[in-house]
C-alpha cells in the first residue's frame, strides 16, 4: 500500500470518535504508532490494503468535512462506518484493538518496548474503573475502596 | 544498608564513623585556624548555642522541604524511562527515590517529637512545591538549578551535584536558621549534623530543669503504616532516636564524605574503598554516578577522586540506552497550553493527583498514620498518569510531562 504520511493521525483522529476517549487519553497508551504499524500489516499481509487506504482516506473526509462539529462527526461516522460496510469488519477491529489490545481474537503482539503493552494499555479498564490483572496495581487494600478518581473539573 | 544504625559492627558503619571522627579532627583544626577550614566542615560553635525549639522546628521543616524537592525531578526520570528498558537504571533511580520520600517522613516524625506540626503540602508564607527550574531549598547552592526533566545524562549530572558533599569549584551552602538569624553551611550532611547539636543543646538545657524536648504527643507515621519503601521508618521519643534518623538521612543520602573532595589521597590508601558485594547500598551520590558512567562500582574502585580510578565506577557495564527514554519538555507547566486543550486537562488531573497526595502526607504526618494506606493508592494513580503525559505530544514535539504544581 502506499504509504500514507498522515496514517498515524488519521486513525487517531477517528479512532477518538470510534472509542469515545479523547485523543489525549489514545496517546497517552503509548500504542497509537504501534498499532498503526499492525492494522498496515495485518492488510498487507491479507492482500487487502486498498480497504485500509480508502477507510483512511473516508475517515480524513469525515474529518474535514464536518470537524470539529463533534455531533455532526458522530454521525457520519455511524452513517458511513457503522451500518454493514466495506469498513464494517476494519472498523470493528479497531474498536476493538483499543479496548481490547486483541485483533480478531488474539492478543496483539509487537516488538519493540511495547511488547506485552497491548493487554495492559487496553481501554476497557479505564472504562470499567479497574485495572489490568497483573499489571497497573492500585495498592494492598484498595479494593475495600471506591476506584480513585481524581479527574476533575478544571475552575 | 537501610537499617544500618541497628548494627554498628557492619563495615559500612565503621567506615562512617571513621569519617566523622576523622571530619572531628578537622573540625578541631578549623577552629584554631578559621581561614583553613575545610568546606563541609561545620559553622563556629559559638552560634549555636542561642538556637530556640522554634527555630529548630523551621530548620527541620526546610529539610523536609529539602528532601521533598528532589522527589519531583527525580520521578520525572523515573516515569520518562520506556516500559521494559534501562531496567538497572530505573531500578537505580527508584531507590534513591523511595528513599528521599522516607527521609521526608522520618523528618516529619522528628518534628512531632519536638511538639511541632509538619506542613506538608500547604503554602505557609512560601509555597512548599518549588516551581520548577528551582534551587534547592534552604539555599543550599545559589549556583544549581534543577529542572524538570526527563533521564539524560546532563540530568544525572544535576542528580550527582543534588547528592554531591561540594567541593572547591562549586561551595555549598544551608541556611540553617538559629534566633532569627541564619548561618550558611556548607553541604547537606553539615546541615544535617548541625541541626542535630541544636537538638543536642536544647535537650541538655531541658534535661538540667528536669525536663524534655521531645514532649510531642502527635501519632508518629511507625513501620506499619509504612513498609517495604527505602528502609525502616524510625519513631522519635528520644535523643538516641533523633541520632538514628540522622544518621539513617546523613548515611543514605548527602554525604558526610566530604573528606573525598577536601583531603589528598594517598596511594594504596584503602580508607575509601567503599564498594563491593559485602555493601549493601551505596549513598545516592555514586548510585548516580554508577547510572552517569554506565558502569557498577568494583570493590577495589576508590571513591578518592584522586586515587587511579578517579573515583569513578569501572566495574561491569550497566546496559543504558539513552535513547530508551521518552523525551519531556523542560519544567512543563499547565499555563504552556490552553485551559480547554485535552494536554491541559491531563496536566491538571495530574496535578489534582499530587496535591491529593501531598494532603494525604500532610493528614498521615499529622496525627492520622493510617490515611497512608490510601496514600499509596494515590500514589500509583499519580504514576500512570505521570507515564501518560510522558506519551502525550506537548510542545517543540516533545512529550508534555507532569509538572508537579498546585492546582486551585
Amino acid at each position: 500500500m502506499k504509504e500514507n504520511n498522515n496514517g498515524p493521525e488519521i486513525l487517531l483522529e477517528i479512532s477518538a470518535y470510534l472509542t469515545g476517549f479523547e485523543k489525549a487519553d489514545l496517546l497517552g497508551t503509548g500504542m497509537l504508532d504501534p498499532y498503526y504499524r499492525y492494522t498496515v500489516n495485518q492488510y498487507v499481509n491479507a492482500d487487502d490494503s486498498s480497504t485500509l487506504q480508502s477507510f483512511l482516506m473516508e475517515s480524513k473526509d469525515i474529518v474535514d468535512t464536518f470537524g470539529p462539529d463533534e455531533d455532526a462527526v458522530i454521525s457520519a461516522v455511524k452513517s458511513r462506518f457503522l451500518p454493514y460496510s466495506k469498513f464494517n469488519t476494519l472498523v470493528t477491529q479497531i474498536v476493538t484493538m483499543w479496548y481490547t489490545g486483541e485483533w480478531n481474537g488474539n492478543i496483539i503482539s509487537i516488538d519493540g518496548y511495547t511488547k506485552g503493552q497491548a493487554y495492559v494499555q487496553g481501554l476497557i479498564w479505564d472504562a470499567a474503573e479497574t485495572h489490568p490483572p497483573g499489571a497497573k496495581q492500585p495498592g494492598y487494600g484498595s479494593w475495600a475502596k471506591e476506584p480513585i478518581n481524581s479527574k476533575g473539573n478544571i475552575k | 544498608m537501610s537499617n544500618s544504625y541497628q548494627h554498628n559492627n557492619n563495615p559500612r558503619r565503621q567506615q562512617l564513623n571513621s569519617r566523622l571522627k576523622h571530619k572531628q579532627q578537622q573540625e578541631e583544626e578549623a577552629k584554631k585556624s578559621p581561614k583553613t577550614m575545610l568546606r563541609g566542615a561545620a559553622a563556629p560553635a559559638t552560634t549555636k548555642k542561642t538556637a530556640t525549639l522554634e527555630d529548630l522546628k523551621e530548620n527541620l521543616q526546610t529539610a523536609m522541604e529539602l528532601e521533598h524537592s528532589t522527589i519531583p525531578p527525580y520521578l520525572c526520570a523515573l516515569y520518562s524511562i520506556k516500559e521494559g528498558k534501562n531496567l538497572m537504571a530505573a531500578e537505580i533511580v527508584k531507590s534513591v527515590v523511595i528513599e528521599e520520600m522516607l527521609h521526608m517522613v522520618m523528618v516529619a516524625n522528628l518534628i512531632n517529637s519536638i511538639g511541632g506540626s509538619p506542613i506538608i503540602g500547604k503554602v505557609k508564607g512560601k509555597p512548599f512545591i518549588p516551581s520548577y527550574p528551582t534551587r534547592l531549598p534552604g539555599n543550599v547552592d545559589k549556583d544549581l538549578i534543577i529542572n524538570l526533566t526527563s533521564l539524560t545524562k546532563e540530568q544525572v549530572r544535576v542528580f550527582c551535584k543534588i547528592e554531591h558533599p561540594g567541593d572547591e569549584e562549586r561551595e555549598v551552602k544551608v541556611q540553617l536558621r538559629v534566633n532569627s538569624g541564619e548561618i550558611e553551611y556548607h553541604s547537606i550532611g553539615a546541615f544535617y549534623e548541625a541541626v542535630m547539636e541544636q537538638i543536642e543543646t536544647l535537650e541538655a538545657e531541658a534535661q538540667k530543669k528536669g525536663k524534655t524536648i521531645f514532649t510531642g504527643k502527635t501519632q508518629q507515621v511507625t513501620p506499619e503504616h509504612y513498609y517495604g519503601a527505602g528502609g525502616s521508618i524510625i519513631n522519635v521519643h528520644s535523643i538516641e532516636d533523633a541520632r538514628a534518623v540522622i544518621d539513617e538521612i546523613v548515611d543514605q543520602g548527602e554525604g558526610s564524605f566530604g573528606s573525598i573532595f577536601a583531603e589528598p589521597y594517598g596511594e594504596g590508601q584503602e580508607e575509601y574503598l567503599w564498594f563491593g558485594a559485602d555493601v549493601e547500598e551505596y549513598a545516592h551520590y555514586f548510585r548516580f554516578k554508577e547510572v552517569q558512567y554506565g558502569r557498577f562500582y568494583k570493590p577495589t574502585d576508590s571513591a578518592h577522586r584522586d586515587s587511579p580510578n578517579g573515583g569513578l565506577p569501572t566495574g561491569e557495564e550497566i546496559d543504558i540506552d539513552w535513547d530508551d527514554v521518552y523525551l519531556m519538555n523542560d519544567n512543563p507547566k499547565m499555563e504552556d497550553y490552553p485551559k480547554d486543550s485535552e494536554v491541559y486537562q491531563k496536566m491538571y488531573d495530574f496535578n489534582k493527583t499530587y496535591c491529593n497526595l501531598l494532603d494525604n502526607l500532610d493528614k498521615g504526618c499529622n496525627g492520622k498514620p493510617e490515611v497512608l494506606r490510601e496514600g499509596i493508592m494515590i500514589m500509583f494513580d499519580m504514576k500512570y498518569k505521570a507515564q501518560e503525559l510522558m506519551k502525550i505530544p506537548g510542545k517543540n514535539g516533545l512529550a508534555a510531562g507532569p509538572s508537579f504544581e498546585y492546582i486551585d
